[in-house]
């Protein structure tokens, strides 16, 4: 008699081979499964995103149409003429309203729920945010035109129970206008301390035939001495061509001997105009030496102390790994009358593992205003792994030391901080 | 590597060259087929699922129902040549403002970046793109953010970026270091601008345009700076010309030698559509200046006797909340269109947060000598020495005011700071524009503090939160009033005092909380709802 272990329906235990028939169908199932999955929706979802935008709402409360009515019962149909309104021209400050109408052209009742709003909105005519087939609601929306933007734009979303229109988006468009304008909104001062430059702001009034600037002044004062303020109206030909009634240009000229560093004033213009007596125009910028330097991405912060003749100045490179090779350029810029013929040469590297490469000057702008200098420098993949050149207390800093031939700028350090990370 | 995988096993399943003689599966291979199609539900589960959604579930406080159809992204779009993505003007938003929980924001370098490496992991080709506009504000704070925006440029691997009014505000040694930083291996920048140019239009420090290399053929792409924002161009060494006429010799170039013309024209949306209809060239035109979210369908422009039809008049959103891509394909249709919301389905990415905590690191730093915070005097003082304008903080208030006192220190304004020194992942305390709203005696508009205010955690300890001064302005003297006794006692002042320091509903309304509670920060701000949360009609 055969043994019974030798049927294969009798087996007690399955064997390896069954097993591995079996994990390799339930692999394979949950394969099919998923490319099947995959391949009805073509792409993959991005990670980490829900469906789509819009429903999460304050406190993260998932804010919801209102329910559909049951398949085969009377349908609401949401009609809306006018979805997008273009208000024209406000001024800034105002407060603008104006009112859509969404009507249910449908046979069942057409429910609306107010979603998420850019601006203030009522709901209005409705008996518990429903409309019975042939009522209509109006929707409000009231805002204020604040901020700079030229264009001012204001949305509501409104959620319904028509299953072909969830969700209705009305908007309200339109431009911000001044009735006493002016540009630029800032002036930027960039110059040498050497050098004096003469800077425009130009008033337009569009309701006043006689603008006028009736006092000035600068706050704080304290660079006040430099700074020269005169107001010339703008031509009678352009004022036509602008369309305007009256126009001033303000002319700001900044003298010599502003002191290097960060300049910061605004300056108060009294005008004529009732509606906008006071103007304050900020005036920023950098005042500079002769020589700057302009380190990629970075800033270059001056240290203090040195020699007159002397640039010594700190740029934060921060941690990077070791084993690549990592370069940044600094852009040395040279005005006023030195700049041309400068010659700068190379005097020390230390640490001496460093690259740097110091480029040929070159004339930039018109009549070759500023010249550039371009340096290279780079921490060679080579360079020791755990080098920490992150300054006190951890380690030292590294240095550059150039020369040049320019009287401000004899001697110019550059101190880079970095620590290599193993 | 999925719809490869597909396609190869079609392939082996529907083979026409094969003529093996047919016989029906043996029983082992019933087995095996049963098996699979019983496992099969379980993989489509995995695809079909519907991602977790962001906030609490829908059971906490929301009906049933089901939500609104969500728009989805990227639906039904092939793998494309190529994918554009378009940002821009994101004007010193550089990630959301938490105050108001992030999931009520959108926008963010952190999502943006998140964004892209998505579409690279489909395996995209993908190619970055921004209008420009990368800060609003001026001075140290708006340079340092300049930089680290365009460091996150250069991380994310932007191949072509326009400027902005605001970026064009900053002194010309920013600028250098930003060009100069975001230069590709050939040490071109990547910035473009066909009508800017830094000391001079040909300077060479900024190309007029790039022709990029790409799987769907040559892109080229210019940026200008439209009229209205030119005339905002005060810095002598910034050199503009008419756009129009920068463009009438780079767009022929452009048409001659790419398949593909993209304008990134920092313009307002009319100036756009016109040079749009005038420079038939492009066939992507990108703007400023659009809707705050960009519209769900892309506007077109008429373009005639042009095979691939109109030319494209793309927004970006405000703040760069959102992301529009172009999917670029041989077949037709040559594109697709998709906005992008940048909300809070979208991760923080790791490079980016690590930026964003080297730009606290920076702005620690500097501290606030460094960032040239010159101290306001507050509107009620006549100057900085005059003693109504100092700061008492908020426990000296609740020496008299308990129950108000009480009220407050149960309020989120209470720990207001303790949430900057919480927020990941760094805290924010020396950001002044977090501290504005989250500390005592700072002009939470301006950004700036009053000469008195807060100062740090160990210097002025007594204005941390946002204290009951900041709405009823400083208290110092109504406090010295309210303590003097015997001659020093002197009632007319006393009650002077008083009065400065009421404030009635309607003026808190309309002055005072949403110099904080903003579209911006408090998006869902009401007053009616927000108002019993902290009134305190009670004098002790």
């Amino acid at each position: 008699m055969e043994p019974l272990k030798s049927h294969p329906l009798a087996r007690r235990k399955p064997s390896m081979k069954i097993w591995t028939v079996v994990a390799a169908s339930l692999a394979g199932g949950v394969m099919v499964g998923v490319s099947s999955a995959y391949w009805q929706y073509q792409q993959p979802p991005i990670e980490g995103l829900s469906e789509d935008e819009s429903v999460v709402q304050d406190d993260g409360r998932l804010l919801v149409p209102p329910p559909l009515a049951p398949a085969g019962s009377p349908q609401p149909v949401a009609s809306v003429p006018e979805d997008i309104y273009n208000f024209g021209e406000m001024r800034r400050g105002e407060t603008g309203g104006h009112e859509f109408v969404i009507t249910n052209k449908g046979r069942g009742d057409l429910e609306l729920k107010l979603g998420s709003t850019s601006c203030k909105c009522t709901l209005s005519g409705l008996d518990n945010d429903r409309l019975a087939p042939g009522e209509s609601a109006n929707v409000r929306l009231t805002w204020e035109v604040k901020g700079k933007e030229r264009a001012f734009e204001q949305s509501a979303k409104i959620m319904t129970n028509d299953p072909q229109r969830r969700l209705i988006v009305l908007r309200v468009r339109g431009q911000v206008v001044n009735p006493l304008q002016y540009q630029p909104e800032q002036l930027t001062f960039s110059q040498s301390s050497r050098e004096a430059k003469t800077y425009e702001v130009t008033l337009y009034a569009k309701e006043l035939d006689d603008l006028q600037i009736t006092q000035s002044e600068l706050e704080p004062d304290n660079s006040a001495e430099f700074i020269e303020i005169a107001v010339e109206p703008l031509s009678v030909a352009q004022q036509k061509f602008l369309g305007i009634r009256s126009a001033l240009v303000v002319k700001v000229t900044a003298k010599p001997g502003l002191p290097a560093g960060q300049f910061e004033q605004t300056m108060t213009l009294h005008t004529n105009d009732p509606e906008t007596p006071i103007l304050r125009v900020p005036i920023r910028g950098t005042i500079t030496g002769d020589v700057t330097l302009h380190p990629a991405g970075g800033r270059w912060k001056r240290v203090p102390g040195g020699a007159d003749d002397e640039l010594i100045g700190q740029w934060n490179w921060g941690e990077f790994r070791s084993g690549k090779a990592v370069s940044r350029r600094l852009m040395m810029h040279v005005r006023g009358p030195h700049r041309e013929g400068i010659t700068a040469r190379l005097v020390s590297i230390s640490p001496d593992f460093l690259e740097v490469t110091l480029g040929e000057p070159k004339p930039l702008g018109q009549q070759g205003s500023v010249t550039q200098i371009p340096l290279e420098i780079t921490v060679p993949a080579d360079a020791p792994s755990s080098a920490n050149f992150g300054g006190p207390p951890q380690g030292e800093v590294s240095r550059i030391v150039l020369e040049t031939d320019h009287p401000q700028a004899k001697r110019i350090e550059v101190q880079i901080q970095f620590v290599l990370i193993p | 590597m999925g719809k490869h995988r597909m396609s190869q096993m079609r392939r082996y399943t529907v083979n026409p060259n094969t003529h093996a003689p047919f016989r029906w599966p043996d029983c082992r291979a019933w087995g095996t087929l049963l098996v699979v199609v019983l496992c099969a539900p379980l993989g489509c589960g995995y695809f079909s699922s519907d991602p977790p959604k962001t906030g609490k579930p829908a059971g906490q406080g929301a009906p049933s129902t089901a939500a609104i159809p969500r728009e989805k992204i990227f639906e039904d779009w092939p793998t494309p040549k190529l994918a554009l993505v378009f940002t821009g003007e994101q004007v010193g938003y550089i990630e959301p403002c938490g105050c108001a929980g992030l999931e009520n924001q959108k926008g963010g370098l952190a999502r943006r970046h998140t964004l892209l490496e998505d579409l690279q992991g489909r395996d995209w080709p993908v190619i970055p793109l921004e209008l420009g506009g990368q800060i609003r504000r001026y001075g140290p704070q708006a340079e340092i953010k300049f930089q680290i925006a365009v460091e996150a440029l250069r991380t994310m691997q932007y191949q072509a970026v326009g400027l902005g009014p605001g970026d064009l505000r900053l002194p010309t040694g920013e600028l250098v270091s930003a060009v100069v930083n975001l230069a590709d291996q050939q040490q071109q920048s990547r910035f473009v601008a066909a009508n800017v140019g830094i000391y001079d239009l040909d300077s060479g420090l900024m190309p007029k345009y790039r022709i990029l290399e790409t799987p769907a053929g040559k892109i080229g792409v210019t940026a200008i700076l439209g009229e209205e924002f030119r005339a905002e161009v005060s810095n002598e060494e910034i050199v503009t010309a008419p756009a129009a006429e920068a463009l009438k010799e780079i767009a022929p170039l452009l048409r001659e030698q790419c398949q593909w013309c993209i304008l990134l024209s920092h313009a307002t949306r009319e100036e756009s559509r016109t040079l749009a209809s005038e420079f038939p060239q492009f066939d992507f035109v990108v703007t400023a200046q659009g809707a705050p979210e960009p519209p769900a369908e892309a506007v077109r422009v008429a373009r005639a006797d042009n095979p691939r039809g109109d030319t494209l008049l793309l927004e970006v959103g405000h703040k760069g909340s959102h992301a529009a891509v172009i999917g670029l394909y041989d077949d037709a249709p040559a594109w697709r269109y998709q906005r992008v919301p940048l909300d809070s389905r979208f991760k923080d990415s790791e490079a980016m947060l690590q930026l964003m905590v080297a730009y606290q690191d920076q702005l620690r730093g500097e501290g606030f000598e460094g960032l040239q915070l010159r101290p306001l005097v507050h509107p009620i003082a006549d100057d900085a020495e005059d003693p109504r304008g100092r700061f008492v903080g908020a426990k000296k208030c609740g020496e008299c005011h308990k129950k108000a006192y009480e009220k407050w220190a149960a309020s989120p304004h209470h720990h207001a700071t303790d949430t900057l020194l919480n927020v990941k992942p760094t805290p924010r305390h020396f950001d002044p524009e977090c501290l504005s709203c989250h500390v005592t005696g700072w002009d939470a508009q301006a950004y700036l503090p009053y000469v008195g205010g807060y100062e740090g955690l160990d210097e002025t300890p007594h204005l941390m939160g946002n204290g009951c001064e900041n709405c009823h302005g400083p208290g110092a003297s109504h406090a010295e009033a309210e303590e003097a006794r015997g001659a020093r006692r002197n009632l007319a002042l006393l009650e002077q005092f008083r009065s400065e320091m009421r404030r009635t509903r309607a003026t808190i309304e309309e002055q005072t909380c949403t110099k904080c509670h903003d579209l911006d920060n408090s998006p869902q701000f009401d007053f009616s709802t927000y108002w019993p949360k902290i009134a305190h009609p009670w004098k002790d």
